[in-house]
């Protein structure tokens, strides 16, 4: 499979759905850096995978600076770990995360934020291959998989962390999304909550069918915070407000421990960005540790 | 890199719209053409440093095989794929695409630069009706553009370059597909004696 080039990615980028100059969102306190807050340890790691075969990506552990040497930390993984981690983009995870545990908003907790895959070309001419929409897209346990047999032991070697769903999160972007809520649902007892911002419940790869198997399934131990914008995408794929919209009425259906923030936003990460401390205040609140 | 990165991931979740209106052109029906001999199916390509890749056997014993140009044949094994049955090579050369008739998926290897094959995974499925397992594909082609086409005997799936399904092309006729090609600017797929072809919009698209 191809690649765009690196300016073709630039302008895309600029050009479709990373810019929403129009949009209402501007982030708050929490997603700055504020004096006095001491900050967490952010170191980078590269995983090859044998799930998904030869696939090669970037990781960043977090740990707060709170962290006690050898507690097992609470934590969460986010999808696209770069963006998320981007102190300057729209997430800002690790100086939402620095500010929360100061303030004893949230757990003293970890994270581990993960890129998609790529297959690194070998031949001289030849694009590397992304693995992103079927890492994410497919609607399988094989992410809950890659996560539980390779990532997680992995970064237990360095950092302890906790075993029981409560204390796991895990959140993404679009088809990172789908993706978080699918690694609970198939696997609810090593993850228990759930961050989607503008989900692709849409069919990709049939991830459309979700809200009506959320309905006729067994309730799951599973929090789910989700966000999406009215002006969120409609193509070939599906329409993603109202895709959300099934999943946010599918879940009140099922009496599940959610919240939907339905904003104006477009295909971007403005308004999840913006809400991400209350996202992480409401997806941590009441959270207790058992020994 | 990571820079790169970021900017490759922001990308690709905007980047989810190529649908069928962008491939088909609305007044280019499928047409005979009596002076376009497409052979195949693919069942053989060449590879880097000599090396070919190739379907071998019939039927359900179908199985690829990889084909050095120093030394024996190198039977292709990976769990899962169950009857490869046609192959293309991307236009890098760095990604081979295999189709499964027993399966639902298109494969896709990477071609390394010694010529043999590995990072084997079901990246583009094959969406067939419920409760049928065996897609029965016949004939895989890339376009320059990376977009990939995969015949199965009575419809056409095409798939973006990153393996998402685009939508499903109307066969030209009720006869099975025999065999398919692209130049990314015509589907041309022969059933029987007959040749048809569609003219289809290019990918990406040509700077004005």
């Amino acid at each position: 499979m191809h690649r765009f080039s690196l300016i073709a990615l630039a302008l895309v980028t600029l050009s479709v759905g990373w810019s929403s100059a129009a949009e209402p969102y501007k982030h708050g306190p929490d997603s700055e850096r504020q004096p006095g807050v001491p900050q967490g340890k952010v170191t980078k790691f590269t995983h090859t995978s044998k799930v998904f075969p030869d696939t090669v990506r970037d990781g960043w552990t977090y740990v707060p600076a709170q962290a006690e040497a050898g507690k097992p930390l609470p934590f969460m993984v986010f999808q696209d770990g770069a963006s998320y981690m981007n102190e300057k983009g729209d997430f800002r995870v690790t100086v939402v995360m620095d500010n929360l545990i100061h303030k004893k908003e949230i757990p003293v907790m970890a994270a581990i934020f993960l890129n998609p895959g790529t297959v690194p070309a070998t031949l001289p001419n030849a694009k590397p291959r992304s693995n992103r929409s079927f890492e994410y897209d497919t609607v399988s346990d094989q992410y809950a998989r890659f996560l539980e047999s390779e990532i997680i032991p992995e970064i237990n070697k360095t950092i302890p962390l906790r075993k029981d769903p409560a204390s796991r999160g895990i959140g993404g972007i679009s088809s990172g999304g789908i993706c978080a809520f699918v690694v609970a649902w198939e696997r609810p007892d090593i993850f228990g909550k759930v961050l989607s911002h503008v989900g692709s419940f849409t069919n990709i790869r049939g991830g459309d069918v979700i809200p009506g198997i959320i309905r006729k399934t067994e309730k799951k131990p599973i929090r789910v915070f989700l966000q999406e914008g009215s002006n969120d995408l409609d193509n070939l794929h599906g329409n993603w407000p109202l895709a959300n919209q099934q999943m946010a009425a599918a879940l009140k259906f099922m009496k599940y421990d959610y919240k939907f923030e339905y904003g104006e936003g477009g295909h971007n990460g403005k308004h999840g960005g913006v809400i991400m401390p209350e996202s992480l205040r409401w997806l941590w609140r009441d959270y207790t540790t058992t020994p | 890199m990571t820079s790169f990165l970021t900017l490759a991931c922001a990308t690709l979740i905007c980047a989810q719209d190529l649908s069928l209106a962008t491939i088909l052109l609305d007044d280019q029906p499928w047409t005979a053409r009596r002076d376009l001999p497409i052979k195949g199916p693919t069942r053989q390509v060449n590879g880097p440093d000599g090396s070919t890749y190739a379907i071998v056997g019939e039927g359900a014993k179908r199985s690829l095989e990889h084909r050095p140009a120093q030394g024996a044949p190198v039977s292709i094994s990976v769990v899962g794929l169950v009857t490869p049955s046609c192959l293309a090579l991307s236009s890098d050369r760095g990604t081979l695409a295999v189709g499964d008739a027993g399966g639902k998926h298109i494969w896709f290897f990477r071609v390394n630069a010694n010529g043999t094959l590995d990072a084997a995974d079901r990246c583009a499925t094959l969406r067939l009706r419920p409760g049928v397992l065996a897609s029965n594909v016949v004939d895989v082609a890339y376009d320059s553009g990376g977009r990939i086409f995969a015949a199965l005997p009575g419809e056409i799936h095409a798939f973006d370059p990153i393996a998402r399904a685009c939508g499903v092309i109307a066969s030209p006729s009720a006869a099975p597909i025999d065999s398919f090609q692209t130049n990314g600017e015509l589907l041309m797929v022969r059933q029987g004696s007959s040749v048809m072809v569609r003219m289809i919009q290019p990918y990406p698209k040509p700077k004005s």
